[in-house]
């Protein structure tokens, strides 16, 4: 075992993991070399400082709050880390419609313009064909109320007037309207 | 490692969050310790100890190898310690840092820490060796509080720091060969 060696073995040595053989030539070494046995006094020395240095020992009470502290910190920020890959996959979602709203938009008025050159539909065809109704009211004012079929008025009492709209889904109830004139309208 | 651990470590990486629980229970003194060694207060020592957990539960799924949990816990612990100290790029600690500490606390652990053996003749003699490790960089001190003051082996320790045990053994030398001359005149 040379000068070298002792360096390296010092720390097997120190911790007792030596094998008996190379620990005996350790020691057969440190005997007849004065610097490798001056240095690993040293060596001992400090590793003996080390060693005995005082440990932290804080109060029981210190380790019951620091594993509350721990498991509120970790829960906490992995509930915070969920709700925001939450908003993430919302944003992508979001992201998505973006685009996929105006294609469907575009496709539905590619599709319909198709079908109205084929005759099945067209939405500008229709609105040309149809006859409006037109109404006078006065309403705080004076309106005009056009409407596609002819307006029936079931009731009119003072300030209050019904009336429906044959193909509507329901009745249009006007408050405090007057009607001052009223009858079938002419075709516009 | 026991096998009760091993069982507490697996059930961890699939989010079991009791196990979880448990594991913090039984290694937080083991981290605060490192940490303490490292960071040389309390303060510091506690967010070192607190950041270490939260870390390991985020990175669960990275621990492939389940007895290996005490070096994954030990790595991040040292990991964080060290970014904390280079961060703070050679900051000196001293004694008013413990003053943030409460004021019951900071009495009790100044009442229980453990007495010097009696290579130590006093406290002052603790604090001039403990002053001497803080000189160190982070890497050479890490590896000196694990392996001469913690007593890991060399395998631990490269295991633990995630390098080759030559590294171990070289900062190791470097880090002795500081310490015994800043200390000469105690050795």
């Amino acid at each position: 075992m040379n000068c070298r060696h002792i360096e390296i073995y010092g720390d097997y040595y120190l911790s007792n993991t030596l094998s008996p053989p190379l620990r005996a030539e350790f020691e057969e070494h440190l005997n007849g070399c004065a610097p490798c046995r001056t240095n690993f006094e040293r060596d001992k020395k400090l590793f003996g400082l080390l060693v005995s240095l005082p440990l932290p020992n804080p109060p029981e009470e210190y380790w019951q709050n620091l594993e509350k502290n721990i498991l509120a910190k970790t829960f906490e920020e992995s509930r915070l880390e969920f709700i925001e890959n939450g908003i993430k996959k919302d944003s992508s979602i979001k992201e998505y419609l973006r685009f996929a709203i105006p294609l469907a938009a575009m496709f539905i008025l590619l599709f319909s313009s198709l079908l109205g050159n084929f005759g099945f539909l067209n939405p500008f065809n229709m609105i040309e064909s149809t006859r409006f109704y037109s109404y006078n009211i006065e309403l705080l004012g004076n309106y005009q109320i056009q409407a596609r079929e002819p307006i029936e008025f079931l009731s009119q009492t003072e300030g209050v007037l019904i009336m429906s709209a044959p193909g509507n889904a329901g009745y249009g109830l006007l408050i405090m309207a007057q009607m001052q004139s009223h009858g079938r309208g002419n075709d516009l | 490692m026991t096998d009760e651990i091993k069982i507490l470590v697996e059930k961890f990486t699939q989010g079991d969050q009791s196990a979880y629980t448990e594991l913090v229970r039984r290694f937080q003194k083991r981290v605060y310790v490192l940490a303490y060694r490292m960071m040389g207060n309390h303060i510091d020592a506690d967010e070192v100890t607190q950041e270490t957990f939260v870390r390991i539960y985020e990175k669960r799924h990275e621990l492939k190898t389940i007895s290996y949990f005490q070096s994954f816990l030990l790595r991040v612990a040292s990991n964080y310690a060290i970014d904390l100290l280079r961060r703070r790029q050679k900051r000196f600690i001293s004694i008013e840092d413990e003053t943030e500490m409460l004021p019951s606390v900071q009495a009790e652990l100044v009442e229980n820490i453990a007495l010097p053996d009696k290579d130590l003749e006093n406290a002052e003699l603790a604090e001039i060796i403990k002053q001497a490790i803080d000189r160190l960089p982070p890497r050479q001190k890490i590896t000196v509080a694990l392996h001469d003051v913690e007593g890991y082996t060399m395998t631990e320790v490269a295991m633990t720091l995630g390098c080759p045990e030559a590294t171990v053994r070289s900062n190791l030398h470097i880090a002795r060969s500081k310490l015994k001359k800043w200390l000469a005149k105690m050795l």
